[in-house]
């Protein structure tokens, strides 16, 4: 049932994503409010299908890798829709929409019910390190869908023969805006789900810093994102160079927590 | 119909190009045009986007070359004249009925880079009075001008193509949402007094933003117009500094060499710490030097560039340009009509003259030899002159009100044949007067 109900939810992102696309590039309004509806609803269905998780027996551990795509994604999901009621950024679904589809598609069709049981007994530390990762995670995420449509919205605005008066993706200022909070928040998170990976690491094995590429290439995005944090703050004039920044810093992130784990 | 129209416009000719044609002041070209023998009458229309001679002349291919070697010798203002090549992909030359309808399209803003834009009616009023006070301006064109300013009235009446009006100063505000998200904490820097600066202050003030800004040449026209939208008033000598503190920059004034310097923009920008700063220059020379453009953080547009995003707001307002386009028709239809009718005047003379003759003659004729009184004479005199008008009413009335029609012209050309109106001498020739058959005797 749970799992079911992460493929619907993952099929409901995947129509808000492509409503959001219309909405945006046929420009038509209707849409890309239908787009922002289905989020909502695949949100609401997410958090069904994430406490119908719970009520499998045995539950499974957060440090399960699908379980916790699914949680960033669930997190990203309703971070955005939270913002929505602070900031002018409807046109962020169509970043946050095939995002939102990838983690959950990518959940439901890798659940496994056997290492669910092997794993059942994790510690504390575990489970604070996998939650506030992967908050950092989406947060980051979402600093990072901001500074991709930065990128592209610029490139419009600069090129001008494609630039729309009534364009219906967030203005520049409002990207910008969205990026600098997620960063900083997003930094926050990730520097909490470092250091509780180490207090998980050094409770198990004694040792501070476990050997494998998951923990060097999140060392590395940890200090990506710190450079970028801090350049952010030194010289506040590089929108555009934190946007980029951002959106390469979040695809390592990505490769360096999931994309390694899944191919490993 | 001898009507020529003459001129480039955003849609043939780049900005680099229209700009060396800024005409300031229409008036002593278009008197030197109609003191030459070509051209009888001309109003020459100069805007941002635009630069047009229509001309009334007797004859149209000399008038034609005159215009062409204006628009290569004496209308480019830097003194470098552009290539051959450049001018004749961007000129276009219209004539008759096509120049009409081009002049009518203009009027109401159905050619403008903003579909429906109110500043074009009141530009081509402008090159209009010019003309006029410079006596360079006859019945002829000044019936095609009125009509034209008709029909826009019409277009903005019976259409919708103004109900939301759309402006340079719009699409700007339109833009600047695409790169701040709330316009009320900005602050607005505008560069001129002239028209167009005055709309833009206008539309900017209804959008609340915290500060506006008019910079001019004459200190004294800025004050004036910063006095009544609530705006402070500042020298160009400010700009560099204003820029730092401006956010959305439009620009419209007169002047040779860019009133804004890539250099002034880098330093605003650096103590702007990361805010963008978006520029709209519509001045023609361009205000704003083209590599501002290139700078990280600045946005400038130009005229060609406005062009490109005004083309959404036409598809948005094709129905509404559909019908504003029958309208234009229309008014085209009948402005010829009126050409036509006046072109029936000299036909319906001389076929009254014609029946006139004929009347007389035949009444010298019959009379010659019987002893008529005075009485007889006026009743034979009043009788034909009743039979003749009886007989011509028709023919006369529907050449008049048929003219309006596709077919008026051909009416014309075949009364004109079937009594013969252009054979010399035709008029009181004995065929003229030929005796009824007696077939006609007996009927």
């Amino acid at each position: 049932m749970a799992i079911d109900l992460h493929s619907v939810t993952a099929l409901v992102y995947l129509a808000a994503a492509i409503l959001a696309a219309v909405g945006v590039t046929a420009h038509t309004r209707r849409s890309l409010d239908a787009g922002v509806a289905a989020l909502g609803v695949g949100a609401l269905l997410h958090s069904i299908a994430m406490w119908k998780l719970h009520e499998l027996d045995p539950v499974p551990q957060l440090t399960d890798l699908p379980f916790a795509v699914s949680l960033m994604s669930w997190l990203g999901t309703v971070g955005f829709l939270a913002l929505l009621f602070f900031v002018r950024g409807r046109g962020l679904v169509i970043a946050v929409a095939p995002l939102s589809f990838i983690g959950t598609f990518f959940a439901s069709v890798s659940f496994d019910p056997s290492r669910q049981a092997a794993s059942s007994s994790e510690p504390l530390w575990s489970h604070l390190h996998v939650l506030l990762a992967s908050a950092g995670l989406a947060v980051l995420g979402l600093a990072g869908a901001a500074g991709l449509l930065y990128l592209i919205h610029h490139r419009q605005l600069k090129s001008k023969r494609r630039a729309a008066p009534h364009s219906f993706l967030p203005s520049l200022e409002t990207l910008d805006r969205v990026n600098s909070i997620a960063l900083v928040l997003g930094f926050v998170l990730l520097s909490l789900g470092l250091v509780t990976g180490i207090l998980f690491t050094k409770a198990q094995t004694g040792e501070l810093w476990p050997a494998g590429w998951h923990a060097n290439a999140t060392a590395l995005a940890w200090v990506v994102y710190a450079s970028i944090v801090a350049v952010r703050f030194a010289r506040p004039r590089t929108a555009r160079s934190a946007a980029a920044g951002a959106t390469a810093a979040f695809a390592i992130l990505v490769i360096a927590v999931i994309g390694i784990e899944a191919v490993l | 119909m001898k009507l020529l129209l003459m001129g480039m416009s955003h849609r043939t000719a780049p900005l680099e190009l229209r700009e060396r044609y800024a005409v300031d002041d229409p008036a002593p070209i278009v008197t030197k045009w109609t003191g030459e023998e070509y051209i009888d009458e001309a109003v020459l229309l100069s805007t941002c986007n635009r630069v047009e001679a229509v001309v009334w002349t007797a004859d149209p291919e000399a008038a034609q070359l005159r215009l062409r070697s204006a628009f290569e010798r004496e209308l480019a203002t830097d003194g470098d004249r552009p290539g051959n090549v450049a001018l004749e992909s961007a000129l276009y030359t219209y004539h008759d009925s096509a120049a009409v309808r081009h002049l009518f399209r203009v009027a109401c803003a159905i050619d403008a880079m903003v579909v429906g834009e109110p500043q074009i009616l009141g530009q081509v009023k402008d090159a209009y009075r010019a003309s006029v006070d410079a006596g360079s301006c006859g019945p002829m064109l000044g019936r095609l001008y009125q009509r034209a300013f008709a029909t826009a009235k019409r277009v903005r009446n019976e259409t919708r193509i103004s109900e939301r009006p759309v402006s340079v100063a719009r699409v700007a505000v339109d833009l600047a949402r695409q790169i701040f998200e709330t316009l009320e904490d900005k602050n607005a820097l505008l560069v001129g007094a002239g028209e167009m600066i005055e709309l833009a202050l206008e539309t900017l003030r209804r959008e609340g933003l915290a500060a506006v800004r008019v910079a001019n040449r004459t200190p004294a026209r800025a004050a004036a117009l910063a006095e009544r939208f609530e705006a402070s008033a500042h020298g160009l000598d400010e700009i560099p500094a204003l820029l730092a503190r401006s956010d959305v920059v439009l620009t419209c004034i007169g002047g040779d060499s860019p009133i804004i310097r890539a250099a002034d923009v880098a330093a605003a920008i650096r103590g702007r710490r990361g805010r963008a700063l978006f520029a709209i220059d519509i001045g023609v020379p361009r205000n704003v030097h083209p590599d501002v453009a290139a700078l990280d953080g600045a946005y400038v547009y130009d005229l060609d560039d406005l062009q490109a995003v005004a083309e959404s707001n036409a598809e948005q307002r094709l129905q509404e340009v559909e019908q504003a386009e029958a309208i234009a028709f229309e008014e085209q239809q009948r402005f010829e009509g009126w050409l036509g009718a006046l072109a029936a005047v000299p036909t319906i003379r001389e076929l009254r003259g014609r029946a006139e003759s004929i009347r007389q003659i035949e009444i010298e004729r019959g009379l010659a030899g019987g002893d008529f009184g005075d009485r007889e004479r006026e009743l034979v005199d009043s009788v034909t002159r009743a039979v003749v008008n009886k007989i011509l009413h028709a023919p006369v009335s529907r050449l008049r009100s048929e003219l309006d029609g596709a077919e008026g012209l051909a009416h014309l050309e075949a009364a004109r044949a079937l009594f013969a109106l252009d054979e010399a001498g035709a008029d009181t020739s004995d065929d003229a007067s030929e005796e009824p058959g007696p077939k006609d005797d007996a009927s």
